[in-house]
């Protein structure tokens, strides 16, 4: 086509080794000096350092291998091939969904590709609170800088759509901060369709940076590839069991790979990696594997504005507002952000039918929508969810949703209907099954103090997963240690976003590039020394 | 029928719903394979449930005309099928067994109170079943409308024949950027 896919080309031309293991005939056994489980954020730069010291790396993905040729911005096609689930996973009880990657290059594929670095309370409260050694703001900073040089964040330098422009502009209203959102890319087109796949490659994803150097290097990538048990003897993970999977994305072929290394990297997200470890029977004394998973639970509001939006063009996130996030110390703090809203997204979000539904979508083209991420895991009441097995052996996030949290997800929605009514909103929706659209910010006020606190009744989403294999010194508080070394197991490394003890207050990517460079590096020099 | 009535009718169909859906499915009063080699997890009796909501549920949204009408119908169901295998082995699992709930007499009128067939039902019927397993306050069926709309709506939205009536114009630059078109 016209853009040219960039991984299709270099595969051919600089002879990558890449195995679909759906394809395979027989079971096989695979040796390396390093096999990393997950080509997202942490996987992705964890291959790309490994492989760049020489060690010979074998990567393993349980989702596809799309590239910008498959990315044509198709809502169905992409909720259902690059996401985990059909993006239909959701926590235990059904009540908030979980939109997260599963593909070559993880949740990076599809994310909006906001960048930020760890806030500095964040960082300090681990160090606190958490006995987190070697992650204060000044030692994080060269791992910062690096990353986003790699991967060309900067913020976005042209002008905001129209959904992030009424954000700004509520802010503005209220003298509340706000700030420009660095961004991950490199010849952005301002389309809108991160979230299916960047069909430009503009998305500086693990997909087209640090998954396509280590394949440079000589490293080897295994997808549909599903990392099923880990075998552990006398204090070391032995091999890696995997299962084939089908090219239906879903069904194992029956075919067994094994995977052995001196060193094993765990990099599949805060759900899978914890229900690897289980399915595995992990040893696990103080029973810490799954506890404190992280969500930043998010809720929305509904703007019909007097001016087209065209919610479903343009970079999707540009502006943010920290303005509410540490303000107070009791109250629990958000992010303000705003999300793209294609057909597909936007008529889901609602819970609405008929002509209720009907009339409201009408009106896509002029309606801002404003999104809270609250910040999780700083509290006494919000101590994360709690990653367990089904019968079948899937993990299930079991997330609870305390006083403390309603409290702060009524705010939020106060907040953001007043900015979107000082912006020049016509009417808003807190999204919620017993709340319709209110013409001032009194009525809105009135319906917000209540709307029932209720799970399924109250619309509840989370983009990013964090934690459930948290890091610290204490072996009985924490899963690693702060090099990310697996505290029952000398050899087995977690390198991703579940090793964060809290969740971030921010997007969470960059925290795990910049997690994943300081501690792949460090298993460099261990690896090296031994 | 007053508050209290719906909360009693409400507590005996919150039991139905997971004791019903599992005799069906034990009885073998559910058809266990699609009848048809076409469709990977949707039965013929899910099928005519679906056919018989959609309308309902996407009244307004969907077109007058008959045949594009049915057209729409036919491809939503066609990725409900895709999405639903999409979901996993486990999710696939509970769809399933909401949808033996539904299609099994007497779980279904006493959870939705359509006592009629799906195919014979009333638009009416079909709107009182939606709203009122959206208003429940049992958590079990906000869920179960929750995951009904969310794949009629994702369905029909999904396809570029719902755009001109909600202002969207369609992916930008298609002739640079789509490959190859994956709706039909």
């Amino acid at each position: 086509m016209a853009i040219a896919d960039i991984f299709k080309d270099r595969a051919k031309s600089e002879n990558w080794q890449l195995t679909d293991a759906g394809k395979l005939s027989q079971n096989m056994i695979v040796e390396a000096d390093v096999i990393i489980i997950g080509t997202g954020a942490g996987g992705g730069v964890s291959a790309e350092v490994l492989s760049q010291a020489g060690l010979k790396v074998v990567m393993i993905e349980e989702g596809g291998l799309f590239t910008s040729d498959n990315f044509n911005m198709d809502e169905l096609d992409a909720y259902g091939t690059l996401y985990q689930e059909g993006a239909g996973r959701a926590t235990k009880d059904g009540a908030i969904s979980i939109f997260q990657g599963r593909a070559v290059g993880g949740t990076t594929v599809v994310n909006w590709t906001s960048s930020f670095r760890t806030p500095t309370p964040t960082l300090d409260h681990w160090q606190k609170h958490h006995n987190v050694q070697g992650f204060s703001s000044d030692e994080m900073a060269p791992y910062f800088d690096q990353m986003e040089k790699r991967l060309n964040v900067s913020k976005w330098a042209m002008p905001p759509n129209a959904n992030n422009d009424i954000l700004k502009q509520g802010c503005q209203a209220h003298d509340w901060s706000w700030a420009v959102i660095p961004r991950n890319v490199k010849g952005c087109m301002d389309l809108g369709y991160c979230g299916m796949g960047c069909p430009a490659n503009a998305k500086q994803s693990m997909l087209v940076t640090t998954v396509p150097e280590a394949l440079k290097n000589d490293a080897q990538l295994y997808y549909r590839c599903s990392a099923e048990r880990l075998v552990f003897s006398d204090h070391k993970v032995d091999s890696v069991e995997c299962l084939a999977i089908g090219e239906d994305g879903h069904t194992p072929t029956g075919v067994k790979l094994t995977f052995k290394a001196p060193h094993i990297v765990l990099s599949g997200g805060a759900i899978n990696n914890p229900g690897l470890l289980l399915r595995s029977s992990a040893p696990d004394p103080h029973e810490r594997i799954g506890k404190r998973t992280m969500i930043h639970p998010v809720n929305a509001s509904l703007a019909r504005m007097d001016q087209t939006t065209n919610p479903f063009y343009g970079a999707p996130q540009s502006i943010y507002s920290d303005h509410f996030q540490w303000q107070t110390e009791g109250d629990m703090g958000f992010k303000l952000e705003v999300p793209p809203m294609q057909p597909v997204m936007g008529a889901q979000i609602m819970g609405l039918h008929g002509f209720k539904l009907a009339d409201t979508l009408k009106d896509l083209s002029s309606m801002q929508s404003t999104i809270a991420l609250m910040r999780d895991g700083f509290h006494e009441e919000s101590v994360g969810g709690t990653v367990e097995l089904d019968h079948g052996g899937k993990p299930v996030l079991d997330y609870p949703v305390t006083d403390y949290m309603w409290n702060g997800l009524r705010k939020a929605h106060s907040k953001m209907a007043e900015l979107q009514f000082a912006a020049g909103a016509k009417s808003v929706m807190p999204l919620h099954h017993d709340a319709t659209f209110y013409s001032n910010m009194k009525d809105c006020q009135q319906a917000i103090n209540t709307l029932p606190a209720e799970l399924h009744r109250h619309r509840l989403l989370t983009a990013h997963l964090m934690g459930g294999c948290s890091m610290g010194e204490d072996a009985k508080e924490s899963v690693v240690n702060s090099q990310g070394r697996f505290h029952q197991a000398d050899n087995l490394y977690v390198i991703d976003g579940s090793v964060f003890p809290t969740s971030i207050g921010a997007n969470p990517q960059l925290s795990i590039y910049a997690l994943a460079l300081k501690q792949a590096s460090a298993l460099v020099k261990t690896i090296k020394q031994a | 029928m007053d508050r209290r009535q719906f909360l009693k009718l409400g507590a005996a169909s919150s039991a139905v719903l997971t004791a019903t859906s599992l005799t069906a499915g034990l009885s073998g009063c559910s058809e266990s394979a699609p009848t048809n080699g076409k469709w990977q997890v949707l039965r013929e009796g899910d099928r005519t449930f679906l056919r018989a909501v959609a309308p309902v549920m996407l009244k307004g949204a969907l077109p007058e005309d008959t045949a594009a009408r049915q057209m729409g119908i036919d491809n939503m169901l066609v990725y409900i099928d895709t999405a639903i295998f999409n979901l996993g082995p486990h999710n696939t699992k509970q769809m399933k067994e909401l949808f033996d709930l539904l299609n099994f007499g007497l779980s279904r009128g006493l959870t939705t109170g359509v006592w009629s067939k799906w195919d014979k039902a009333s638009e009416d019927e079909i709107e009182n079943f939606l709203t009122r397993w959206r208003e429940s306050s049992l958590s079990l069926f906000n869920l179960a409308y929750n995951g009904i709309n969310k794949l009629m709506c994702a369905t029909w939205y999904g396809q570029p024949a719902s755009w001109d009536q909600i202002g969207y114009p369609g992916p930008l630059y298609p002739e640079l950027l789509i490959t190859k078109p994956t709706i039909s």
